[in-house]
């Protein structure tokens, strides 16, 4: 306890951060020597006072310029500046290292939680001053000494998977260079970044989760989605850009090849925004969706009782449970007896949970002749599993920007066969470019239900007033009140003309 | 101290949803009910409990197979169609397991029992206690009011899942803490290498949950596992707790890898124990949130921790790609069918093997014989003491 105490007691003459930091769940935070600046936070004001003084003792000798080409850290003497009172002066050479969190895609809590760990250690062992700023960049200015370079190598490897490009994540520039001095100057318009919620040490969400489980209308707990087929020449501006949807002889088209009904994580998230983001807690969300088997399969049964088969083959989100129930057996057998077709997508958490299980509901669902989707894949899961062994006839892969130029994943889909591969989360026209270019016939997404939803407002007869995003939240309705306004359902149920 | 558990015993939701189902719709399933709350207490122990439930498995391999965790330790099984050969396994396996038992005292009638639904369905309702007028277990005490005491017999359920969550960060958690030996183990020798350091979730749950099954919702325990890496963490940091400890390992999800609590425990680390210290994280936590997963691996080399990727069976290796994890060791659970693998054929990595659940000299010897060296398993704790 005492090692603990004495650390943070040398953290706390040496680190300066935005207030509020504590309360996100980070280290303890002691904020030395707060200086008050308009608009901005101490943190801000302290580096450009820091950095300002770090020009004022620009050495007599040059200083090399960051982690490139040779004398990595400048030559000159450790205490050579006019404050020559130990590591915290302004001795020349002195290296401003910036990880650039703000520039991270999704950040999350634990990136600076940790990175701020790792620094509060180079602090104590480099001597060095750490900045955490407001945009959640953190700046460690040190002399220059040995074990910089381990440093940023140990932060690049961290980070190399949220952030595969390290130049875009960490600078090292001279302290008192020109570089530090814009970016410490631009770092006191910021605003202050947005809290973000974690679900972890918030029971109160399963309270809450369970009883909008328990008491909302199916309908208004789950959405549909369509996904499509394309076909056409790879990346052509047509496939990405929706004319591709045109019957234009040689045109790549877009042509409907299932309809999901899933839980509306939109839902959860707006309903539930007060006690956090519950359905960011994969466990918690694998039990829920288990309490929807049961209704799910109920609602899908009798719609299809009623009013027949649907015009699309249906994907149905379910558990292992749900697949192995008895109400699973009723809806396979309405739908085939209707003339239907049924998917079933589980999630590769629930096969990674509970193989023998997901080997049962595999064999259940082949002997019923219904297609097997593997969900949930993210190109990251890809690279360090061999997916085919689990024996799926599809397999969502999720779309992230980090796919792109990703050999891992590249190898995976090799592995794999694009031609079973659908690309999920679709929500640029790059993403549909990136799967045409690399093979994959299949996509969802947003950027899908937009580009179909604008082909149905294009040729809809009854599309007077209506524009497309309307049309697409209309779409992913699945009770009669979402769809309010719409006096074409059919072309609806279709996706699209 | 008892919470009060909002008894909705899942096994015997299922159990009963199905039982309705088969009434309503005239579907066919048999069910095999097992009562291990009924073996003789010399029985009763975890690895007695595992094999009684390993000898069911068979009827797993049955068309619509459902497993069914039920109130006191008991367990069902429901599938479709016949599975009469499965069922003669598993008697037999049972039979072997009661060896030790004589027939004066237990029969092997007394402990499985078989319905055929839709016919038998009151009659399986009736043992489980549902229905004519026993208390109905879909009732039970209001959420969140520990002063009504825990039912008997009833499994976590969501709703309880705050409150029990809410009681664990404040329980003294250090009268539950146990140890386990990982042995290094040579032809016929075996001395300990690390211990493993974990709560003990049956003393757990019969101070918060009495007489009921804390792991009987997979997805539901799983997420209480975050609670307790939380406390286990809490006591690791107390200086006394690991003053004269020798190398140790975890059982840690990776959320709680990258959570304050961690940095507090590294923070207390004895520097004597830096670099011998092994973090166990469980496959399915990986695939949860892969990003993660490889920051938090990442953190942990930084600070000179080993990795574990635990609880591997066998039907689990062709889906990992273990070289690709880049952990340092990878716990095997034992299982007969292992003996028709070869493990020299699965790229690992560099990473080493541990033989976990090795209760028996098969699983030692197959063990031995593919170049394995870790071992956990009461069969080597009896080696090792003597």
């Amino acid at each position: 306890m005492a090692t603990l105490k004495t650390q943070r007691a040398v953290v706390a003459t040496r680190s300066y951060a935005t207030p509020g930091m504590a309360a996100a769940g980070a280290l303890p935070v002691f904020s030395a020597r707060p200086i008050d600046g308009v608009g901005a936070g101490a943190a801000e004001v302290a580096l450009l006072a820091r950095v300002t003084r770090a020009m004022a003792a620009i050495p007599r000798e040059p200083v090399g310029n960051g982690l490139s080409g040779n004398g990595l850290y400048g030559n000159g003497p450790l205490s050579n500046g006019p404050l020559s009172n130990g590591p915290l002066s302004n001795g020349p050479g002195r290296l401003a290292l910036v990880l650039h969190l703000s520039h991270l895609a999704t950040p999350r809590a634990h990136h600076r939680r940790i990175a701020r760990a790792i620094l509060d250690d180079a602090v104590q062992r480099l001597q060095g001053e750490l900045f955490a700023l407001r945009n959640r960049d953190l700046v460690l200015i040190l002399p220059p000494v040995l074990g910089v370079e381990v440093l940023s190598s140990q932060l690049a490897r961290l980070f190399r998977i949220d952030q595969p490009t390290a130049s875009a994540l960490l600078s090292a520039w001279p302290a008192g260079g020109d570089e530090m001095l814009a970016y410490a100057t631009a770092r006191l318009q910021d605003p202050p970044a947005a809290e973000r919620v974690e679900p972890i040490g918030r029971p109160a969400a399963v309270d809450e989760t369970l009883a909008l489980i328990g008491t909302a209308r199916l309908t208004d707990l789950t959405q549909r989605q369509v996904g499509v087929a394309i076909s056409g020449e790879a990346g052509s501006d047509e496939a990405v850009s929706g004319k591709a949807v045109s019957d234009k002889a040689g045109m790549p088209r877009l042509r409907p090849a299932y309809t999901e009904i899933m839980v509306a994580l939109s839902v959860l998230r707006s309903r539930l925004a007060a006690v956090g983001q519950a359905e960011a807690d994969p466990y918690l969300f694998r039990h829920l969706a288990g309490q929807l088997d049961g209704r799910m399969l109920l609602a899908v049964e009798k719609a299809v009782r009623e009013g027949g088969a649907p015009p699309l083959p249906v994907h149905l989100n379910l558990t292992i449970g749900g697949v192995l129930s008895p109400g699973f057996e009723r809806l396979a057998a309405g739908l085939a007896t209707a003339g239907g077709s049924l998917a079933v997508e589980l999630p590769l958490l629930e096969a990674c949970g509970d193989p023998a299980g997901f080997a049962r509901a595999r064999d259940c669902l082949r002997a019923a002749n219904v297609a097997l989707v593997l969900d949930g894949v993210s190109h990251q899961a890809l690279a360090i599993t061999n997916l085919a062994s689990l024996e799926p006839d599809w397999i969502k892969l999720d779309w992230s920007e980090g796919m792109a130029g990703h050999a891992p994943t590249l190898d995976g889909l090799a592995r794999l066969g694009v031609h079973r591969v659908v690309l999920a989360r679709v929500e640029t026209a790059a993403a549909v470019a990136w799967g045409m270019r690399h093979g994959i016939p299949v996509f969802q997404g947003r950027h899908i239900d937009g580009l179909l939803a604008a082909a149905r407002v294009g040729a809809c007869p009854a599309a007077a007033g209506c524009v497309a995003r309307q049309c697409q939240e209309r779409a992913t309705a699945t009770g009669a009140a979402g769809r309010a306004g719409c006096t074409n359902p059919a072309l609806l149920d279709a996706a699209a003309p | 101290m008892a919470l009060g558990v909002p008894i909705a015993p899942v096994g015997v939701l299922s159990l009963t949803t199905l039982v309705r189902d088969c009434a309503a719709s005239g579907a066919a399933r048999q069910v095999a009910l097992f009562r291990s709350d009924h073996l003789a207490r010399h029985l009763s122990r975890p690895h007695h409990q595992r094999l009684a439930r390993a000898a069911l498995e068979p009827l797993l391999r049955t068309d619509r197979a459902i497993w069914h965790e039920l109130p006191g330790g008991a367990v069902a099984v429901s599938w479709r169609g016949d599975a009469t050969r499965q069922l003669a396994t598993a008697r037999a396996q049972l039979r072997y397991l009661l060896a030790e038992v004589t027939p004066e005292t237990l029969v092997l009638d007394d402990l499985l029992h078989v319905f055929a639904l839709p016919v038998s369905g009151a009659a399986l309702l009736r043992l489980i206690g549902v229905g004519d007028g026993t208390p109905d277990p879909f009732q039970g005490d209001a959420p969140g009011d520990p002063s009504q005491g825990g039912v008997p017999g009833g499994v976590l359920e969501a709703a309880s899942l705050a409150v029990l969550e809410k009681h664990l960060a404040t329980v003294d958690v250090a009268r539950f803490a146990r140890r386990s030996a990982i042995f290094r183990a040579t032809g016929d020798a075996a001395a300990p290498a690390w211990e493993k350091r974990f709560l003990s979730v049956t003393e757990l749950a019969a101070t918060l949950m009495p007489g009921a099954n804390m792991t009987a919702v997979p997805w539901l325990f799983r997420r209480l596992t975050r609670a307790m890496d939380q406390r286990v963490l809490a006591l690791l940091t107390d200086p006394a707790e690991l003053a004269r400890a020798g190398p140790f390992s975890l059982d840690l999800n990776v959320a709680s890898i990258l959570s304050p609590e961690f940095l507090r425990f590294d923070a207390a680390l004895p520097p004597g124990l830096r670099g011998r210290v092994t973090l166990n994280l469980s496959p399915e936590d990986l695939a949860a949130d892969v990003p993660a997963f490889c920051f938090a691996r990442d953190f942990a080399r930084v600070r000179c921790y080993r990795l574990l990727l635990r609880a591997i069976t066998h039907t689990m290796l062709d889906l990992w790609r273990l070289d690709r994890l880049a952990v340092d060791l990878i716990e095997l659970q034992w299982d007969p069918a292992l003996t028709k693998m070869r493990l020299d054929t699965i790229p690992v990595g560099g990473a080493d093997w541990i033989l976990a659940h090795a209760d028996t000299p098969a699983a030692l010897t197959w063990g031995l014989a593919q170049g394995i060296g870790l071992f956990q398993g009461s069969g080597l704790s009896v080696t090792a003491r003597e």
